[in-house]
């Protein structure tokens, strides 16, 4: 039987130029499962999209951001920082491995790095138990 | 405002686990300021719950929404439509909020999500600290704007008991004396002199030892 | 004369007067209450029965002063407004004055945080002023709170605690002078430690003529060893235990701390009985009532005169 993908979500920094040639979706098409979403800053990214993310069907999720001092709107990088934390902290108290959540700083431009960050996370993710697709929650809002 | 904390996710689960679907409705007032019960923290507890049953393999519908004030009848309804659909509805508003809720949906199960804790301000981002205590009979007019029946743990009415020390509480060290933050303010404000006057009994007959309170106006009537 | 209470008549006589502190039994154990009293009798002018001090369940002050009365001795009600709304403490008054007690210590108390019962609700609906205005007007005006005439009104011989430690330090002789305006007969201090702080509290009390209007009675506890005087001093809300005190007591070997302890007492007596306004002491030896004899005796104070 085939290996079904690892459902990932990546949210990466517009500011990290990581598709500045255009090949977001040849990337994400050369790696199954992977959704990747672009976000004007990190700092975007909340706590209750990351537990969204999850709910939906995803078995981990990514935050990619410019390092602290790089950030262009100042604060945002590391706002973010704090909110995966604090998302964290939600898994925890419903019993969720908080590991699903990850946030990294990644040098800009970098697609080996983000290679080489989402190999480890896969296999963090596939270490878990999968949490039960959200098939069978319906969602609406 | 209104100043409440989230409950456990067990104890919420508890309450709701009862039901196949569940509307879980926000409100954004007093509850978003205190970052507990606003828009971002409705869909983070729907999606936490969505989740936590998902881990158990049980199969749940859980709606979100939010409405403007959960007080009031006219934004209430902003909801009437969703209701039907749900057995329940999981209420991120205030006591209030929640009571209003069930007065309104009147075949409905209405659960609280949060505990209602205190009237209120935002000191700063991240801290809110009780302020009023809602008797009735606002005296802050003789105690410089710091309220004695609020910010003394014991309602002393006539300055501060003898566990006052270096401008805490005996309670705890965190919280600052009421009687230390209303002596240095009258005495900044030049005002020492209201403090010297005994200070009778309080009448507590308009504060809620006289029952639940009520107040209709007829100008606002319509 | 306000009232008919002996305590009263021995100040008022000018006499230097001992009160001492005994705390009721944890439970219904009578023979307990009095063997504590027995240490007492005799030995001092009148007896503080405390009431539910620092928010432990204890027998009811009313009952155990009722108690203590029947020994002989000259009960001081103790009554803090934590624990019973001014219904309830106006009809202990009246209670407490039909069976035959003579003096009341009003009180806001500890906060419930520190006892046995931390989630029982904090009544205060008096303070310990407003506690105090009560008793005074149902003595001298036979009235109760809102006004109402009384037939055979309760005469206390009314007291209040202060404490010259506490903070804001620049309100505390104001907050004396309060009581006294609120009807406060007698003064109770908190335990004196640093006695040149108490001096100049009581400096500044005469200077506003307040020592012309009240009594007081300098509160005087023994240490029993080095950890007493250390959690007295950082964990005992309102204490001032200086260092020196701590260390002197920390200098001599465990066994002997006790005595030591005893010793301070009986000098900060002795340094107490000198300073003008001071009317007597009230000892507050804790679960150590039976070293009160020893103490006064060695204070000079071992005979009370009779009145």
């Amino acid at each position: 039987m085939e290996k079904t993908p690892t459902k990932i979500v990546v949210y990466h920094c517009r500011n990290l130029r990581l598709f500045h040639d255009g090949r977001q979706k040849d990337f994400e098409r050369s790696r199954p499962g992977l959704k990747l979403v672009t976000i004007p800053c990190s700092g975007k990214v909340e706590a209750h999209h990351l537990l969204q993310t999850l709910a939906g069907g995803a078995r981990g999720a990514l935050v990619l951001a410019c390092a602290e001092k790089a950030c262009k709107y100042l604060e945002g990088s590391m706002r973010s920082h704090k909110r995966v934390d604090y998302a964290r902290v939600w898994l925890k108290k419903i019993g969720i491995e908080p590991e699903r959540l990850e946030f990294i700083h990644l040098p800009p431009m970098d697609r080996g790095a983000l290679d080489d960050v989402l190999e480890e996370f896969t296999r963090t993710l596939e270490s878990f138990e999968t949490v039960p697709a959200a098939a069978n929650i319906q969602q609406s809002r | 405002m209104i100043v409440a904390e989230l409950k456990e996710i067990p104890e919420i689960r508890k309450m709701i686990d009862r039901y196949q679907s569940v509307l879980v409705v926000g409100c954004d007032s007093c509850v978003a300021e205190c970052a507990v019960g606003g828009r971002r923290e409705t869909a983070l507890l729907a999606a936490a719950i969505r989740l936590s049953y998902a881990k158990e393999n049980k199969s749940r519908i859980i709606t979100e929404a939010c409405l403007d004030r959960q007080c009031v009848d006219d934004f209430i309804e902003g909801v009437a439509s969703q209701v039907p659909e749900h057995d329940a509805i999981l209420s991120l508003g205030c006591g209030a909020g929640v009571q209003a809720l069930a007065r309104v949906y009147t075949d409905k199960p209405i659960i609280p999500a949060l505990d209602t804790l205190f009237i209120g301000e935002t000191e700063m981002r991240g801290v809110w600290q009780e302020n009023c205590l809602g008797c009735g009979q606002c005296k802050l007019g003789y105690f410089g704007a710091v309220c004695p029946v609020t910010r003394c743990s014991k309602k002393l009415m006539n300055g501060p008991c003898g566990g006052s020390k270096d401008g805490r509480c005996e309670v705890h060290p965190d919280i600052p004396c009421g009687w230390d933050m209303i002596l240095k303010r009258l005495e900044a404000l030049g005002e020492i002199d209201r403090l010297r006057e005994y200070v009778p009994p309080v009448d507590w007959s308009t504060s809620h030892s006289g029952g639940p309170r009520r107040v209709v106006r007829e100008d606002q009537k319509p | 004369m306000k009232t008919e209470s002996r305590l009263e008549k021995m100040l008022n006589a000018g006499h230097f007067a001992v009160t001492a502190e005994c705390g009721p039994s944890k439970g219904s154990d009578v023979d307990a209450l009095r063997e504590k009293g027995s240490y007492l009798l005799d030995r001092v002018d009148a007896v503080n029965v405390t009431d539910n001090q620092t928010a432990i369940v204890r027998m009811s002050s009313v009952a155990a002063s009722a108690i203590l009365k029947t020994m002989g001795h000259e009960p001081i009600l103790q009554m803090v407004t934590r624990d019973r709304n001014r219904i309830a403490l106006q009809s202990d008054l009246f209670g407490a004055y039909a069976l035959g007690l003579r003096n009341v210590l009003c009180l806001t108390g500890d906060h419930q945080c520190f006892g046995n019962q931390k989630e029982a609700v904090g009544v205060f609906d008096l303070d310990s002023m407003q506690l105090i205005r009560t008793v005074r007007d149902m003595r001298d005006e036979s009235k109760i709170i809102g006004g109402e005439d009384i037939q055979v009104a309760p005469k206390m011989f009314i007291g209040a605690a202060a404490n010259p430690f506490a903070d804001p330090v620049g309100w505390r002789v104001v907050r004396l002078a309060k009581k006294i305006d609120a009807g406060a007969d007698f003064i109770q201090t908190q335990c004196i430690f640093n006695i040149d702080r108490f001096r100049t509290y009581m400096r500044q009390a005469d200077d506003m003529g307040l020592t012309d209007k009240v009594y007081i009675l300098a509160g005087i506890t023994p240490i029993k060893s080095a950890g007493m005087a250390r959690y007295m001093a950082t964990k005992v809300a309102g204490m001032d235990v200086p260092k020196e005190l701590i260390d002197r007591v920390a200098g001599v070997p465990s066994d002997k701390q006790a005595a030591e302890g005893i010793k301070i007492a009986v000098e900060t007596i002795q340094q107490v009985r000198e300073i003008k306004g001071v009317a007597g002491i009230h000892l507050m030896a804790i679960e150590w009532e039976h070293k009160v004899p020893e103490i006064l005796e060695a204070a000079g104070l071992g005979t009370r005169p009779r009145v």
